[in-house]
């Protein structure tokens, strides 16, 4: 399956003030995908993004509830709790799922998957670079912890059957368990009904540059793109702020699931563990974080 | 130098050359390295590979592009040179590109910087596994029943390297370096298992330091995350761990480099000559450092290294402006490339500072975040401790500074007496005033 991406980054100057913001398209398809207008969209889109933050505002510090717009915000799922369920980690027991399989670790409308079957998206594959078939796997099924994500190494250690994840780099590099397409089920809750929830939070509608400590499941994401959310309502754009949290502890924090799941468009899709890099895709529908850190000013 | 690499850099010149390119240059590198893993004393991984490859970048027609290959055999590389000028062809011409006017090249100073260990070969796999077992020991001592998991590693490598233009720089050299140390993780209470690593390097591992003090305090630092916590957001003043501040100072750092001034990414771009810190921050970048991480004599394009004063106590006075970069944006090229990076060393210890500081966050370790050269706004995730009295009192996690670079280094009140040495940038830790840390 052939890979590609169309990136784009913009500066803009307003009155002496500078800002930039970037945005891209990829997937596993050939270059028919980036029809005119699709780069126009992408166009557009980085404008957008640029533009509004002149009017941006930094936030306030502190625990507040969070929204997570669809889509690209799946990192989170991604870094904040898929890679905990990566099952080397759990294996060596130094993730903090280590003992949890089987345990309830979220509300009952929530179910995450990991899918490379996925046609056109960056974690889509065939077979694995073990051999072993693509699937879609189910981590978090109701709530309910039921099963990390396996190379052959970690099926054997659990005397399970690897479920397709023992991805790597290169041949210069050794399979480990890596995710693939990872995202959450929808939910019943319309989005608006979400983002009308909360009386005073942020809106989260693309975050980069996470990182999350394993054994801790701590994390932390920049927050690129976001509004404030008061009374109910979507308000002034939000600029340079983190959101920090603990991905057992948001996972249980998830109170709402909009059912608008969509799939990430967007975003490097790249994913690094081990020094090694693999293509990786995943979304979210919006979701309501009851309480997490905003890494504000004041 | 290598002969036989230096020769064949020379035949891809002739042979790119011969075949329609301009100019050329030449980058031909091989590396040998062994990388051995225990986990819970237990064999783990044992990596050993030779790996070659070459960089190849041309100058066809006002056009440039770089390429690479790792196959060197040279029927393989005729073909690579045909395919290389054949795809710069349907790049765009751009008149900025051009290997460096060679007065650049001249006045390389000759020193021997020790960067190869003649007693490499020395490294055996029993001395390996040695120094593995030694830094496991201490791991387990000094962890005590908390550890969970212990991964201790030893990785060295041998490395050469040539870089050769069309238009007359030659340049090589061949280095070692050995680097060692663990990961631990503790069990601390319900699911969280905090883990912590400590890994030092030297280019002779004959003189690695004390293997013991590497597993010490790769334990010691994963028991101090038990037990953290978010505290209550607080304004206080901040002290940067010595092997941490070049996490921030990266944000501040890469508004002076010229890809970032030149397409108009740079908060620092019209600041030169200005007052951008305080007093005690100056930063210096210093290649001639004998035994160092970062030393070089020549830079990516070339260029003959020295030391140089990027920021003098608070005020621009130099950007890293590579050759193309500074044909884009008129400016004197100075270099591409940072060295040994550091900001002078102050006169008392972290612990010394901490008692006159009375009450603030020492900060052990940033996540994830971010920091936009463009407005030098900047956002990151932190742990470490509050300390109260002189004293660590609570270790904090989930927590969070966001600052502007143009403020930030104004509250720059102390620099400590601690430059930390296992990195090419041998910062001191700092002590940052008034900081908004975030929590509850």
């Amino acid at each position: 399956m052939p890979r590609n991406y169309l990136a784009t980054s913009v500066v803009a100057e307003k009155d002496g003030r500078k800002e930039n913001a970037w945005y891209n398209y990829g997937g596993r398809q050939d270059f028919s995908y980036y029809t005119p207008e699709l780069v126009n969209k992408l166009a557009n889109e980085v404008v957008n993004r640029v533009v509004v933050l002149f009017d941006a505002i930094k936030p306030p510090a502190g625990e507040m509830p969070v929204v997570l717009g669809p889509g690209v915000t799946g990192i989170l799922l991604h870094e904040a709790i898929g890679h905990g369920m990566e099952a080397d980690f759990n294996r060596k027991k130094i993730s903090t799922y280590a003992n949890m399989i089987g345990k309830k670790v979220a509300e009952p409308f929530v179910t995450i998957i990991d899918d490379g079957t996925i046609h056109n998206k960056l974690g889509a594959i065939n077979i694995d670079d073990e051999g072993t078939e693509s699937q879609k796997t189910t981590l978090v099924e109701n709530g309910i912890l039921t099963s990390y994500l396996h190379d052959k190494i970690s099926a054997k250690h659990y005397n399970l059957k690897p479920t397709g994840n023992g991805r790597r780099e290169s041949y210069q590099h050794f399979p480990l368990p890596r995710m693939r397409n990872t995202y959450m089920l929808p939910g019943e809750a319309n989005p608006e009904d979400v983002i009308k929830s909360v009386e005073k939070g942020i809106y989260v509608k693309d975050v980069s540059n996470g990182q999350v400590k394993i054994g801790e499941g701590d994390f932390a994401f920049y927050v690129s793109q976001g509004q404030m959310i008061e009374n109910g309502k979507l308000t002034s754009p939000i600029k340079d702020v983190n959101i920090m949290g603990n991905g057992p502890k948001m996972l249980q924090n998830i109170t709402m699931v909009a059912n608008d799941l969509k799939l990430a468009e967007s975003g490097a899709g790249f994913c690094g563990k081990g020094g090694q890099r693999v293509p990786v895709g995943f979304g979210l529908p919006t979701c309501l974080v009851k309480s997490m850190t905003v890494g504000g000013t004041s | 130098m290598n002969k036989e690499m230096f020769d064949l850099c020379n035949w891809i010149i002739e042979t790119a050359k011969s075949a329609g390119a301009d100019d050329c240059k030449v980058y031909i590198s091989r590396n040998r390295f062994v990388d051995i893993e225990n986990r819970e004393r237990k064999l783990q991984t044992v990596k050993e590979a030779t790996t070659q490859s070459i960089n190849l970048s041309l100058y066809v027609n006002g056009r440039y592009s770089s390429q690479s290959t790792s196959d060197l055999r040279k029927e393989s590389l005729k073909k690579f040179i045909a395919m290389s000028l054949e795809n710069t062809g349907l790049l765009e011409e751009d008149p900025f590109r051009s290997l460096p006017d060679p007065k650049y090249y001249e006045g390389r100073a000759e020193i021997d910087l020790k960067k190869l260990d003649p007693n490499y070969g020395l490294l055996t796999p029993e001395k390996r596994k040695a120094i593995i077992k030694e830094i496991e020991d201490a791991c387990y001592l000094y962890g005590g029943d908390k550890i969970v998991s212990v991964t201790t590693s030893v990785y060295d490598d041998n490395y050469e390297e040539i870089l050769i233009t069309s238009n007359g720089f030659e340049g090589s050299e061949e280095t070692t370096i050995c680097w060692a140390g663990a990961q631990v993780t503790v069990q601390d209470e319900g699911d969280r298992r905090p883990t912590a690593y400590n890994y030092v390097g030297n280019r002779f591992h004959e003189k690695m330091p004390d293997l013991k003090e590497i597993g010490k305090n790769a334990a010691l630092r994963a028991l101090n995350l038990l037990g953290a916590k978010k505290i209550e957001t607080q304004t206080v003043p901040i002290i940067v761990e010595n092997k941490n501040v070049g996490r921030i100072l990266w944000g501040f750092l890469s508004a002076l480099y010229g890809w970032n001034v030149q397409q108009k990414r740079s908060f620092l771009a019209d600041k030169k000559g200005q007052k951008v810190g305080s007093d005690l921050f100056t930063l210096i970048d210093d290649p001639h450092i004998v035994g160092a991480l970062g030393s070089c004599l020549y830079d990516g394009d070339g260029f003959h290294t020295k030391k140089r004063t990027f920021i003098e106590k608070g005020v621009v006075n130099e950007f890293l402006i590579d050759w193309y970069r500074s044909r884009k944006l008129g400016w004197e090229p100075t270099t591409g490339n940072t060295t040994n990076l550091f900001i002078p060393k102050g006169t008392r210890s972290v612990e010394e500072i901490m008692k006159d500081l009375g009450k603030g966050v020492y900060i052990t370790g940033f996540l994830g975040g971010n920091s936009n050269s463009t407005t030098g706004d900047a956002s990151v995730g932190i742990l470490g401790h509050l300390f109260e009295n002189g004293k660590l009192t609570q270790p904090i996690a989930e927590m969070n500074i966001a600052f502007n670079h143009l403020e930030f280094w104004n509250k720059l009140i102390e620099v400590a007496n601690d430059p930390y040495i296992y990195s090419s940038w041998q910062m001191p830790s700092l002590v940052f005033s008034d900081v908004v840390v975030s929590g509850i």
